[in-house]
């Protein structure tokens, strides 16, 4: 099959986004929090999670594409209005808890680089983040921040300039039990965290909503799988050069990563003052990319529940709910951050939070996608539901578990 | 594979009790094998005093930026008062309680040498300050390992 360049350009520019969009300020501070106290050893947890986004997102973009419905329509629709508000509720709360935390960590990342306090980014961050939402076309919002956020593979090459142990990596990644001084719950506690940071909600629904702003039908269904298979394990292998860095130059150092200073320090071991520059604009690249799609994700969902006209493609005359969501969403983000709150702490919260309202999220998208009434002959197949129910029990334990760890080892302490 | 999930569908009630009683024995047997809160908090204290000389360290020879190695030093000075306001606030007894009267002075030394040391970021008296700020990680994490064994 001949592809025209358009078509090629078009796929390697939605794999290139899906790469920089997989890492936002969970990943970061997560992966490195990891990575620093327990070497590689959780990296299977970011390859459990790259598999089970892939899954669900392509679930979610077929179910758009196939039925040129929105998801969050089509849940209501199928599950009835209560189960749906569920649903709206738990992920919507989880969504705005992620936009705050990736607010804070645009903040961080300025405050890196200027040396002024993060508090003081907070009200410009969200007024440029509302006249970008406002004015800018939804495929050039994507594009820029996905390609942006590619910067961040400073940690991947800065981890071969580092020239570590490749052994003592690959010992960490088989090894899978507690490093040294680290019990068995706080192993827990961060395996469920990892988890939650990889799938969080908002990331799925961006994903089915995006579908429609670029119109997708049945014929780019194609493309989903391209960008699921290609962009989200590429995205995981970022992550985990970012555990692998603080694996590298933290853990020797007897340092426990807590901060974002902490988690882009190993890349200027590496590479110097120009290096630390560079993963410094890939941060808040990837913090200010997620703050857009956490801020949509809210926009999208309540206004498909509602049933209101929803999408960066309507003009706010033509979606004027959508659009106040918006707005209402980055308001209440910047008032909780003004608040002088820790961004680290708040996304330490959005990423444990995130894995208790994951079976809320998922399972809608899997009834959903076994309905031939909306899927027609895209309906889930055997493979697929074998292996989202796999997921789906995941999903479960790790939503069950998620709490009493937390309490238990005092957020991972 | 087709199925339906039918919204009318009552809720298991069984599973639910079965999952809550499940949970609260995970909870009983989690609160044994919990850390020690002042292992904890030592353990704290030795990383933010160490990530403090590692940026004092960093800067001299060039590789961090004066913002980030200032900002790691404000998150380290944030972190040890944590650390220190934490093990003082413990009720311990016997050997625990030696370890902790061992451990006050320590913090409060490592606190005035991070004082310190963020005065003299970009000085050359940075890498002297660093050393000390190493020397008191260490220490704590002696500590931090004597309190951890005691369990």
């Amino acid at each position: 099959m001949k592809l025209p360049m358009a078509k090629v350009a078009g796929v390697s520019l939605g794999i290139l986004t899906a790469i920089g969009g997989f890492v936002d300020i969970g990943d970061l501070v997560t992966n490195a929090v990891v990575g620093s106290r327990f070497g590689l050893s959780l990296a299977w947890v970011v390859a459990v999670s790259v598999g089970g986004i892939a899954v669900f997102a392509h679930m979610s973009g077929k179910v758009t594409a196939v039925s040129g419905r929105a998801t969050f329509e089509i849940i209501r629709e199928r599950l009835g209005p209560r189960a749906a508000l569920a649903n709206l509720i738990g992920s919507t709360a989880m969504t705005l808890l992620t936009l705050m935390a990736e607010i804070g960590g645009v903040a961080l990342g300025l405050q890196l680089l200027t040396g002024v306090m993060p508090v003081a980014f907070i009200l410009p961050v969200a007024l440029l983040l509302w006249l970008a939402l406002w004015r800018v076309k939804f495929t050039v919002l994507e594009n820029v921040a996905g390609l942006m956020g590619l910067l961040l593979f400073a940690f991947l090459v800065a981890l071969f300039k580092l020239g570590p142990d490749w052994g003592e990596l690959g010992r960490q990644i088989v090894q899978q039990t507690p490093a040294t001084g680290e019990g068995p719950l706080t192993y827990a506690f961060y395996a469920v965290a990892l988890f939650g940071a990889g799938m969080t909600p908002y990331e799925v629904f961006f994903f089915s909503s995006g579908a429609a702003e670029e119109k997708w039908g049945r014929r780019d269904l194609w493309l989903s799988r391209v960008n699921v298979s290609l962009g989200f394990p590429i995205g995981g292998m970022l992550a985990v050069s970012i555990a692998a860095c603080a694996a590298v130059v933290m853990l020797p150092a007897g340092i426990g990563v807590s901060s974002l200073s902490q988690v882009v320090a190993p890349v200027g071991v590496a590479f110097g003052v120009a290096g630390l520059v560079v993963v410094l604009v890939g941060v808040l690249a990837a913090t200010s990319g997620a703050a857009l799609e956490t801020a949509l994700s809210c926009g999208y969902s309540i206004a498909q529940y509602a049933g209101w006209p929803w999408g960066k493609r309507l003009r706010p005359a033509q979606a004027p709910q959508f659009h106040a969501i918006l707005l209402v969403v980055i308001i209440l983000g910047c008032l909780v951050m003004l608040s002088g709150i820790d961004p680290v702490m708040v996304t330490e919260f959005s990423v444990v939070f995130s894995a208790v309202a994951l079976p809320l999220t998922y399972f809608p998208i899997l009834v959903v996608a076994n309905d031939p009434q909306y899927l027609g002959d895209q309906t889930n197949g055997r493979v697929m539901n074998f292996f989202a129910l796999i997921y789906l029990v995941i999903v479960m334990v790790a939503a069950v578990a998620a709490i009493p760890l937390m309490i238990l080892t005092r957020m991972g302490a | 594979m087709r199925w339906r999930q039918r919204a009318s569908e009552p809720p298991a009630r069984g599973i639910e009790k079965v999952a809550a009683s499940l949970l609260t024995i995970a909870l009983l047997v989690g609160c044994g094998i919990a850390k020690d809160p002042l292992a904890v908090a030592l353990g704290d204290g030795s990383s933010a005093t160490a990530s403090a000389a590692f940026a004092l360290e960093h800067h001299s020879s060039g590789r961090l930026t004066g913002p980030t190695a200032r900002t790691m030093l404000d998150d380290a000075r944030r972190e040890l008062s944590t650390a220190m306001e934490q093990v003082s606030a413990l009720s311990a007894s016997g050997d625990r309680a030696d370890v902790q009267a061992d451990a006050l002075p320590l913090l409060a030394r490592a606190v005035h040498d991070l004082h310190t040391a963020a005065d003299r970021i970009g000085s050359a008296e940075a890498d002297a300050a660093a050393a000390r700020l190493r020397d008191d990680a260490t220490a704590l994490e002696r500590l931090e390992k004597q309190a951890a064994s005691l369990r």
